[in-house]
Parts: C-alpha cells; sequence; structure tokens
C-alpha cells in the first residue's frame, strides 16, 4: 500500500493505493499531479483498491464507495473527486473549467464545457509540441497559470480521432465514461514549471463537419465563457469578477471551430505558437 | 411604464466596461450578464434618486437626436434589467 498527499492551490487530499495493481495504474497519474509519498493522512481521503477484475473507490468524507470494471472509469472518477475537492476548496486563486498547454512558460488557456472540444485539441496540441498543463481545471492567480496535470481524458466519440496522435496503440486506457491518455504517450510531456504567463484564451467548439474558422472575439464575449466556466467564484471576494475580467482585457482572446483535426490548416500550431510569443 | 418610478441597482452587483460592452456580475444568482452600452447606461443612472422620468429627459439632453426614441428604450431596459433582478424599485 502507498500513501500520496496532493498539495494544490492549499488544498491537501491523501490518496491512499491498496495492492500492487492500484500503485501500478495511479503512481504515474500521482506523480504527473505532484504528489507525494507521505506517512500521515489528512481529512480528505480517497483510497483506490482491486486490478482488472474490477476496481473500488471509497471516500472516507460521506463514506461513499464506487466501484468501476474499466480502469479508464476509475481514473476518470479519481481525478473528477481530486479535482472537486481543489475547486471546492480553493480561497486563494481562480479556479475556472478550462484545459491549458503552454510554450516556453506561455499558457494558452482553453474554457469551455464538456462537448466543446477541448480535451481532444488539447492532445492535439499536446502532440504538436506544446507543454500539457491540464485538460479540466486551470488555476488562475492573477496573470499565473498553472494546471492540474491529470491524464487527458478523451470520450468514446473522440478516441478513434486520437489514436493516430499515439506513439504506440497500448497507450490508451479504457472507460466506458473516458478513455485515459498521457501526454508522454502523445510525445508530449507534463510542463515542468510551477506556473506560467497567460498568454492567450481560446474558446474551442467542436462540432461535426463544421469549416474551421479562427478568429478575435471580443473581451465581453471572453469574458461570458471565461465566468460561465469559473467554478470557485463563490470562495473568492467578489465572486473574482473584477480580478477575472482585468485578465481577460489584458490578453488576447480568440474562437476556434472546427469540425475535426483534419481541417485545421497546416502551420496552425505554428501560429499558436506565435500567438502565445506574443504575435498575431 | 410609470415614469414616477424611482429604480435602484440591487445590491452588490458589479459592473466591468470590457471595450465597446459591458459585463455585469449578479452575486445574488452567479449571473453575468452582458449589457450593450445602453442598458450599461441606464443601469449607471438608476442610483435610487432618479425617477425614470428623470432618466428619460438625462438620456435626451445627452443624445438629442436620439429624444423620440429614447423613452421606449430606456422602459425596454428598465423592465429587463428589473426582471434579470439587476434593479428594483425603490419603496
Amino acid at each position: 500500500m502507498s500513501q500520496w498527499l496532493i498539495e494544490i492551490a492549499g488544498v491537501q487530499e491523501t490518496v491512499l493505493l491498496k495492492g500492487k495493481a492500484a500503485e501500478t495504474l495511479l503512481s504515474p497519474m500521482l506523480a504527473d499531479l505532484q504528489a507525494q509519498v507521505a506517512s500521515t493522512s489528512v481529512d480528505i481521503e480517497i483510497t483506490v483498491e482491486g486490478d482488472d477484475g474490477g476496481w473500488q473507490l471509497h471516500e472516507a468524507a460521506g463514506e461513499v464507495t464506487r466501484t468501476f470494471k474499466q480502469a479508464g472509469d476509475l481514473i476518470y472518477h479519481l481525478s473528477d473527486r481530486i479535482l472537486f475537492h481543489i475547486a471546492d476548496q480553493a480561497t486563494s486563486v481562480h479556479c475556472v473549467h478550462a484545459a491549458a498547454v503552454a510554450a516556453n512558460g506561455r499558457a494558452m488557456v482553453i474554457p469551455g464545457n464538456s462537448g466543446a472540444g477541448k480535451s481532444s485539441f488539447t492532445a492535439w496540441l499536446v502532440a504538436n509540441g506544446f507543454d500539457y498543463l491540464t485538460d479540466e481545471l486551470i488555476l488562475l492567480e492573477g496573470s499565473s497559470v498553472s494546471g492540474i496535470a491529470r491524464p487527458i481524458q478523451i470520450k468514446a466519440a473522440g478516441i478513434d480521432a486520437i489514436r493516430p496522435l499515439l506513439a504506440s496503440s497500448g497507450a490508451v486506457i479504457t472507460g466506458q465514461q473516458a478513455n485515459a491518455v498521457f501526454a508522454a504517450d502523445l510525445g508530449g510531456a507534463v510542463s515542468c514549471l510551477p506556473s506560467h504567463q497567460l498568454a492567450a484564451f481560446v474558446y474551442p467548439r467542436y462540432k461535426a463537419h463544421a469549416d474551421f474558422s479562427f478568429t478575435d472575439i471580443s473581451s465581453a464575449e471572453a469574458g461570458m465563457g471565461l465566468m460561465e466556466n469559473h467554478v470557485n467564484a463563490r470562495n473568492l471576494q467578489g465572486h473574482g469578477f473584477r480580478s477575472a475580467m482585468q485578465q481577460i482585457r489584458s490578453t488576447p482572446c480568440y474562437r476556434l471551430e472546427y469540425g475535426g483535426f483534419d481541417t485545421l490548416p497546416t502551420g496552425f500550431s505554428d501560429r499558436l505558437r506565435g500567438i502565445l510569443e506574443g504575435g498575431q | 411604464m410609470n415614469n414616477d418610478k424611482i429604480y435602484i441597482q440591487a445590491d452588490g452587483c458589479l459592473l466591468e466596461q470590457m471595450d465597446e460592452d459591458c459585463l455585469l456580475f449578479n452575486p445574488q444568482t452567479a449571473a453575468t450578464l452582458h449589457l450593450n452600452p445602453a442598458s450599461a447606461l441606464v443601469w449607471r443612472l438608476c442610483d435610487g434618486k432618479r425617477t425614470a422620468a428623470q432618466l428619460i429627459a438625462e438620456l435626451a439632453e445627452q443624445f438629442p437626436g436620439q429624444a423620440e426614441q429614447i423613452p421606449a428604450d430606456v422602459a425596454a431596459a428598465l423592465e429587463q434589467l428589473q426582471r434579470l433582478g439587476v434593479i428594483k424599485q425603490k419603496d
């Protein structure tokens, strides 16, 4: 058994891994979350045990136990619970439902609800050389961005598009609700920097068969999108509204519409890299 | 619309200028509203002291070329802002 302490945005959580199978499956994920092996437990405690025959996830608070047949679903729910507690209790940073990648320490934040295509777009960006921060939750403090680097979660409908980007066919940890893909399996890496300079917001909108478009959007529209995805506003002074809008006004904001990776034009990743470096 | 009514901003609402438009955050509902310049101006003028008639007169003086349309626009804005919970009639 191994006991891991996660400490993010002042929120501490313990994840207990019981059994070799749980340790083998989840140690890489916890390492990406900058968790440390610890000798003591904290109030938020999540226990995982099982193997390929079935997994159990138990939260001490509320005495809730969930069972999963597939490892991908275990990873999905474990990361969901870890992120939930961070968003629920963080009081010093904005927690935003967004993906993020970076180049040379400069971050592109990709806000969006489920189904907007942000995880798939993030996988494409990582496969095209961007450092991975998160596909689900960013922490924004002033203009400093960090991400919760869980494995990228790709829904069933999107996994076929991701497979050509993978370094090996066995790199997907499958599940009914979501499939887990590590940045390393996309030929990329989790960013090793503790924080990044906010350089752009990109609001994705995936729609099958849609044409590609990449346009500036107004700060008002971008601000609306940010507040719609702001998940810990109630924990912040003034709901974090003024400080969030200050970041929107001082950061380039774009809308991306696309119908699949084949609609993204040649050179698009370089164009995005240029935007992060300060060009247009 | 009763032009003698006085409107006041709902408690705690926060307005931010975002280029030409404004975003208004209502902490009571945690909703963010996108206001065009006209609605934002009406909201700003709902200071608990002006009647709707005074508000209309002030805007007509500020925008003389639109004086004919202003009463209807102000009535619509006040109705919308009240429905959205960001202004209320002062007792």
